[in-house]
This record gives structure tokens, C-alpha cells and sequence, in this order.
């Protein structure tokens, strides 16, 4: 009889419960939020119910399915890994090794048509204006320790923070497994929350920023492009930034592969693959390594609560800056360009350029913007891939 | 600070300078897909010639009939009206058919129906 008890005695002491502290109960919490605003409100449910659950996971006490000390240095000991680590850590190898955001941008670049960048290169301009919301962010980040109450990041942290301005996830996290891999959670956390909001985020300054009548631009309509052209430009693309910016070379290569497989016509199976099968996969293991990342120690600290207002920020910046240099080009082409494709430089696709076609429609019911929006909206993903790049090689 | 300002500084001229490059190669290959594209237009001009002179034998059959094809068009438009009404019961009038320019209409069509995914 006494045995039994105390081998309950001895089962509820070894178990997690016995080690719950307030800490991980709130955390808990938290990872409880996210899956209601994956399931119900649906932000972003693909990557952010798997965050969202690995969050909750690795702060289960006692269960040692992630360590991050097995991560912290800057060598890391992969035999340690293989011997001492838990499942979470096995799936986080993907992640550390860049595998797993190259492979996403695979299966992205198979999704994507160029069609409307390559018939109007000027949007590669707005693509590239809009990555100010990255650069200007890690300005931000740096000077924030110099406000009271707010966190200080290193350089390194600063710049992995900025990165959540090029609003692309597999980017973000790219670059945060290099820069600041104690950050990656709340990182990754922000940069797909904000990407979910960019409808909420981005019309009140697409308007503060624009005139009714540059609102209402009808832009012609583009050149047909041809099937060389479309093969050409993975090949070419691929060359020129691999060759200027190394380090986003995973990510652009991937990327164009993808596309040339898709432009080719010849590799059917391999494109499916890509877009459906090998994309699901990828994701299921990013969200549950990056969500992994979120332990109560490391995300209950002030500079998650700088990460959020900082990824604002960014995605604030990036839209102005991408509006103010389509009015621009508006000024320049004596009006041609409609200044609302400028926000679509935000590479959240295809959300950002959907938020100019509504825009647009708002304004004059008859204009359809969102072939010319997808331009900028794709021009920014090789953006933010090339603002990755530079970031990468100055600072690791 | 003023590292930081030189990182961002840098990063922009890059982020910009590169994609001017490849703006550059792809308005470049753009131009010489034009050209050679446009020496294949002229082929084909010659051809369509032949087809236009059957078209205007056939023009002037159909003034003859007008009033029955009328009457058909407006049956056939109120069939594909009701069709298309398919929440809707009750009978309607139709008080009047207006021709708009066809061709708008049609791209407007076109072009919800490819932007539908989005």
C-alpha cells in the first residue's frame, strides 16, 4: 500500500507539474492566444498554429524536447546536438543550416509568375524603395536603448529585428538564425502577425500620403511577355545578385529555380511537388522549430516588447516609402504610375498587392491595379532577399 | 552613430544599385525580344488579307432580317438573364437592351476571372 503512494509521490514529483513556475503558465497563455488568432481569426494559420504550438511544447518542463544552450555557441557542437538533443532540436538543425527558408523560397519561386515585373522593370524601383522600412528600422533598433524603459539590442540584434521591414517570414528567418538566434521566436512571431495585418496596416498611410487624383491612375496595361523572357530572367536574376550580394545567394537561387522549373513547362511533377507537397512539409518543420525558439526565458523579456513595436514600425516604413517613391515616379512619367502600387513594394505576397487593387478600386471603381501592383509586390522579394544579403555580410 | 548611419546609408545604395542592374538586363532583353518578334509580325501580315473580303459579302444579309434577329436576340438575352438570377423567383420586365462596347466588357471579364485567386 505504501508503495503505491509513493511511487504516485515520485511520478508527480519528476512530473512537470511539480516544476510549473508563473513563468511558464504565461507563456502557456500566450502560446493559447496565438492558436485562437491561427484558428479563428486566421492570421497567417499555415506557419502560425505550428509556431504556435512548438511554443507551447518546448516550455513544457521536464520534457527537454529543445535545449537552447545546445544552440548558444557561436561553434556549434552538432555531436552534442545529435547526442543530448530532444525532437525539437533535431528539427531545429533545418533551420540553423539555412535549409528550410531556401526550401520555402523553392517552393515560392514555383508559385510565383514575374510576368508583370518583367513587362514593367521600373517596379523593381518601388521593390527596392520599400526595403527603407528595413534600413530605417535598424536604425530604430539601435537608438531605442536610448529611450527609457525601452530594451538596447546589439548590432547584430538590431539588424536581425530590421529585417521583419522586408515582410517576408522565410527571409526574417534567414537572417535571425544567423544574426540573433535567442530572437528568432519573437522575430518570427512578429514578422507573421504584422504580415497577417498588413490590410489594417498599410491604407491609412497609402491615404495620408496620396492625392485623390493620384489615386485615381489608370495605368496602361502591360506588354504580353514572352516564354524566353520568362526563362531568361531566373537565369539572369540568378547571376547578377548572386554574384554582387553571396550571402542571399541560397535564398535567390532557390528562388529562381523554382521559377525556371515553373517557366519551363518541362518539370510538371517537379513543380507541383514544389508548390504543394515539399511547401507543406517545410512548413509543418519551420513552424514547430521556429516556435521551439520561444522559451519563456528568452521571450518574456523586454526585447520582445521592443520587437513588437519595432516590426511596426518597419512594416509603417516600408509602405511609406514605398507610396513616396511611387509618387515619384507618378511625378516623373508625368502621370502614369499610380502611387498606390508603391506600397505593394512590401513583399507580402500577394497581400500587399491586394491591398493597393482595393485601394485603387476605392477611388475609382473602374481601375484594376493588381497586375501592376504584383510587379513591385514580387520586386520586393528579391529586395528584401538582396537587403538580407548586405546585412549578412557586414554584420556576421 | 555613425556606423549605423553608414549601414543604412550603404544598405539602401546596394539594395537600389542592384536592382537597377537588373532592370537594366531586363529591359535590354525585353528590347531584343521585341525585335525579334517584330521581324515575325511581318510574316504574318500577308495571310489575314484573303479572310476580309468574304466578310463584307456577308454584311449586308442581315439588314433583311433585322427585326426577326432583334426579337431573337432579346429572347436569347432574357434566357441567359434569368438563368443567371438564379436566387431570384419572381419574373421580372426587361424595360430595355442597350449594346455597350463589347470588347470592355469582356476584358473586364477576363480580367476578374484571372485575379479571382487573389
Amino acid at each position: 500500500m505504501g508503495i503505491f503512494f509513493q511511487t504516485l509521490r515520485d511520478i508527480f514529483l519528476s512530473s512537470g507539474f511539480a516544476s510549473l513556475d508563473i513563468k511558464t503558465v504565461f507563456m502557456f497563455v500566450l502560446a493559447g492566444i496565438l492558436i485562437y488568432l491561427a484558428i479563428v481569426k486566421q492570421y497567417e494559420p499555415l506557419l502560425l498554429l505550428g509556431i504556435a504550438f512548438g511554443m507551447l511544447i518546448t516550455n513544457l518542463p521536464g520534457v527537454n524536447l529543445y535545449h537552447p544552450e545546445l544552440w548558444a555557441d557561436k561553434a556549434i557542437n552538432f555531436s552534442n546536438v545529435l547526442k543530448n538533443g530532444g525532437l525539437l532540436d533535431y528539427l531545429y538543425i533545418g533551420v540553423k543550416l539555412q535549409i528550410y527558408p531556401s526550401l520555402i523560397f523553392l517552393g515560392i519561386g514555383a508559385m510565383t509568375d514575374f510576368g508583370p515585373l518583367i513587362a514593367s522593370p521600373k517596379s523593381f524601383l518601388l521593390g527596392a524603395a520599400a526595403q527603407g522600412g528595413i534600413f530605417f528600422t535598424f536604425l530604430g533598433a539601435t537608438y531605442m536603448g536610448n529611450i527609457p524603459f525601452l530594451p538596447t539590442y546589439t548590432l547584430k540584434e538590431a539588424a536581425a529585428i530590421a529585417i521583419i521591414g522586408g515582410a517576408d517570414g522565410p527571409t526574417s528567418i534567414f537572417v535571425a538564425s544567423r544574426l540573433a538566434p535567442h530572437l528568432l521566436g519573437s522575430i518570427a512571431i512578429a514578422a507573421y502577425s504584422y504580415m497577417a495585418l498588413v490590410p489594417l496596416i498599410q491604407p491609412p498611410i497609402m491615404r495620408l500620403l496620396t492625392t485623390k487624383k493620384e489615386r485615381c491612375v489608370v495605368m496602361e496595361q502591360l506588354r504580353p511577355v514572352s516564354k524566353t523572357e520568362k526563362i531568361l530572367f531566373p537565369i539572369c536574376v540568378t547571376l547578377v545578385i548572386s554574384l554582387i550580394v553571396p550571402d542571399a545567394a541560397p535564398l535567390m537561387s532557390m528562388l529562381m529555380l523554382g521559377n525556371l522549373m515553373r517557366e519551363s513547362g518541362v518539370v510538371e511533377r517537379l513543380v507541383k511537388t514544389a508548390q504543394n507537397e515539399l511547401m507543406n512539409i517545410i512548413t509543418i518543420f519551420l513552424g514547430i522549430s521556429v516556435g521551439a525558439t520561444a522559451t519563456a526565458k528568452v521571450f518574456l523579456s523586454s526585447s520582445t516588447i521592443g520587437i513588437i513595436i519595432l516590426g511596426l514600425l518597419a512594416f509603417c516604413i516600408g509602405t511609406a516609402c514605398g507610396v513616396l517613391f511611387g509618387k515619384l515616379l507618378y511625378l516623373i512619367t508625368g502621370g502614369k504610375v499610380n502611387p498606390l502600387i508603391g506600397s505593394a513594394g512590401v513583399s507580402a505576397v500577394p497581400m500587399a498587392a491586394r491591398v493597393s487593387q482595393i485601394e485603387g478600386q476605392k477611388a475609382n471603381p473602374r481601375n484594376f491595379l493588381l497586375m501592376h501592383a504584383m510587379g513591385p509586390n514580387v520586386a520586393g522579394v528579391i529586395g528584401s532577399a538582396v537587403a538580407a544579403g548586405v546585412l549578412l555580410s557586414i554584420f556576421s | 552613430m555613425g556606423f549605423t548611419l553608414a549601414v543604412t546609408a550603404t544598405g539602401m545604395v546596394i539594395v537600389f544599385l542592384v536592382l537597377a542592374i537588373l532592370i537594366a538586363f531586363v529591359s535590354i532583353m525585353g528590347k531584343i525580344m521585341q525585335r525579334t518578334s517584330k521581324s515575325k509580325e511581318e510574316e504574318n501580315v500577308s495571310a489575314p488579307e484573303k479572310s476580309v473580303v468574304f466578310k463584307s459579302t456577308k454584311a449586308p444579309v442581315h439588314d433583311a432580317d433585322t427585326e426577326e434577329t432583334n426579337t431573337e436576340l432579346i429572347a436569347v438575352i432574357s434566357a441567359a438573364v434569368a438563368a443567371f438570377s438564379n436566387d431570384d423567383a419572381k419574373s421580372f420586365k426587361i424595360k430595355s437592351i442597350k449594346r455597350v462596347n463589347p470588347r470592355a466588357a469582356w476584358n473586364m471579364a477576363g480580367i476578374t476571372d484571372n485575379t479571382q485567386p487573389f
